[in-house]
């Protein structure tokens, strides 16, 4: 792989990163928030792949190929909550959430 | 091409045990009540053996992580392995009873623990990037779910739910450290990366500071340390009392051992750029953890800020050499984790018909109808502010000297003082329980049986490391060999 191509991967990532870490931060629907992190998660796995190519080894694929894994098991167990949450207070409003505080 | 599948036994041990619990749970008729604590109990008591029983430092380092040589079985997985089976095996007794009085032990709850400690021995035996983040997301899902597991109840729902988004988004940042660290040495097994680093980068050192910059970040929320600890209050509070005994204590100690070989091992190589954070961060945990826990009313989020001031602590040690920071790390770690579970497990075994002890108020006079449980409440708290001839005193003596040692007093300093500040949150509950008049009804749940013997155990064991701590100091010296 052209070390252009990896440069431009790799802003491609950074960008895709900063925007999901912002829209976590920003974002006020938990929905949109946790397509945020999918967000962050798939700018991590650009820049595995496109690291795997420029070292011409497999362990940044295969990680790619984990991660993917991860991150449905992560959001099956994210929406599940999510859906409990909703049926107790009917809102998606992650600000709506402040029984604990202090 | 052979792989060598034994270090990873323990995990997996662990991980069939949790599938064996969910199908005889789903086998068998409902009467509220789950029969898999003993098989658990077994599961954990088998993967213990064979953890001592493998052979240490097996596994090639050399060899790529495809064919083997992800997780290994050394002097420090070893015994960090251990601290995390033997904190699952006190914690699930407490777990049982906690769910019993609250009337929803439906046995999930201990198929989830399983497979969060199959995660837990997987994070702190690997060696290598992948291997490490697959096991911190095992142990995080099977977490965030089990924070959750009151349905009933929505302060657990919105606990997990603040637990879940603080998680993925700390695990992102962990994976992004990762893909770095990957980019800049080409490889993911730490030896690799260690050597790459130990060479010179050239203008790749920018991105190998990335990348351990993401990786502290997310270290930084697994471990709850300031400013990465907005959840754990939260998580610590809304969560069942006995799952919060267990994530406070297990978590912790195997996101240090994580912490420990990768900051030590992997990138020791950069750590004249990160020990100042690092000592940063420790200052600021320490403070902010202590400082918050005095304004508290709520006991669970009293302890829950109690439990960022002590990963502060660890902190400390962190700062000095490998075999010295890993020795006092885990001489640390043992401390706190028996002491903390205890601590939580009493609130947790007074659980009944679904209400527990929260305030200050519920625990008034304590002494006189719980003489046993009080006094083990208290040995915990005097353990938790550091006394002397208690595990928790034994503990902060080893950070704080090794953090003397690598010359940084200042850390030791604001850790003694901050010690002191904490005596007024912890001792204020010792002085409720004994000197104040009892409430006019009992509404607390009778201890008794096994997690009974669990509490009696962890105040023992507090007072014997406290008393006798060359064992537990000849174990730590054994652990930190990994790291010379």
């Amino acid at each position: 792989m052209s070390e252009t191509l990896l440069r431009h991967a790799l802003a491609l990532s950074l960008a895709l990163f900063a925007v999901g870490a912002v829209g976590v931060l920003l974002r006020r629907n938990v929905i949109t928030v946790l397509m945020c992190i999918e967000l962050m998660l798939n700018a991590a796995n650009l820049a595995l792949v496109a690291f795997s190519r420029s070292w011409a080894a497999v362990d940044g694929h295969v990680m790619a190929l984990f991660v993917l894994t991860v991150a449905a098991s992560e959001a099956a167990v994210g929406l599940a909550i999510v859906i409990a949450l909703q049926r107790a207070r009917d809102t998606l409003d992650v600000d709506a959430f402040d029984e604990l505080r202090g | 091409m052979t792989i060598d599948f034994r270090p990873a036994l323990p995990a997996l041990i662990v991980a069939l045990t949790g599938v064996v619990a969910l199908v005889i749970d789903a086998f068998t008729p409902r009467a509220g009540r789950s029969r898999t604590q003993s098989v658990c109990l077994t599961g954990l008591a088998a993967a213990l053996l064979v953890t001592f029983s493998l052979p240490v430092r097996i596994g090639c380092p050399a060899c790529s992580p495809l064919t083997g040589g992800s997780v290994v079985s050394d002097t420090w997985s070893v015994a960090l392995q251990a601290l995390v089976l033997v904190v699952g095996m006190l914690a699930l007794p407490l777990s049982t009873a906690y769910f019993r009085a609250i009337d929803q032990d439906r046995g999930e709850q201990n198929a989830l623990i399983m497979f969060a400690i199959a995660g837990m021995l997987g994070l702190v035996s690997s060696v290598e990037l992948i291997s490490l983040f697959i096991s911190l997301e095992i142990m995080s899902v099977a977490l965030y779910a089990l924070t959750g597991s009151r349905r009933a109840r929505s302060d657990s729902q919105e606990a997990a739910l603040k637990y879940f988004v603080t998680g993925a988004f700390s695990s992102a940042f962990f994976l992004y450290g990762v893909a770095w660290l990957y980019g800049v040495s080409g490889g993911t097994t730490f030896d690799r990366i260690a050597s790459t680093l130990a060479s010179p980068l050239g203008g790749n050192v920018g991105c190998a500071l990335l990348a351990s910059g993401f990786l502290l970040v997310g270290f930084g929320f697994k471990i709850a340390a300031v400013p990465f600890h907005s959840w754990a209050p939260d998580a610590y509070q809304g969560a069942p009392t006995s799952v919060t005994a267990f994530m406070s204590t297990a978590v912790k100690v195997a996101a240090f051992g994580a912490l420990t070989r990768v900051f030590h091992g992997a990138l020791f190589p950069l750590a004249d750029r990160w020990i100042p954070l690092l000592a940063a961060l420790a200052v600021l945990t320490m403070i902010v953890g202590n400082v918050s826990a005095l304004a508290q009313r709520d006991l669970k989020r009293m302890l829950a800020y109690s439990s960022v001031a002590h990963a502060g602590y660890v902190m400390t040690a962190l700062v000095s050499q490998p075999p010295q920071a890993a020795a006092a790390v885990f001489i640390y770690l043992v401390a706190y984790s028996v002491t903390n579970l205890g601590a939580f497990g009493v609130l947790a075994v007074l659980a009944k018909d679904g209400k527990e002890p929260l305030t200050l108020a519920d625990i008034s006079g304590m002494a006189r109808r719980r003489p046993f449980l009080s006094a083990a409440m208290a040995v915990f708290l005097v353990s938790l502010t550091g006394v002397p001839l208690t595990a928790g005193f034994i503990g902060k003596l080893r950070v704080f000297a090794a953090a003397i040692s690598a010359d940084h007093a200042v850390l030791a300093l604001v850790g003694l003082l901050m010690s002191a500040v904490s005596a007024y949150y912890y001792l204020r509950v010792v002085v409720a329980m004994y000197m104040e008049p009892p409430q006019d009804e009992d509404r607390w749940a009778n201890v008794t049986g096994a997690a009974g013997l669990v509490i009696a155990l962890c105040a023992l064991a507090v007072l014997m490391l406290g008393v006798f701590p060359e064992r537990l100091f000849a174990w730590a010296q054994t652990a930190a060999q990994t790291f010379r």
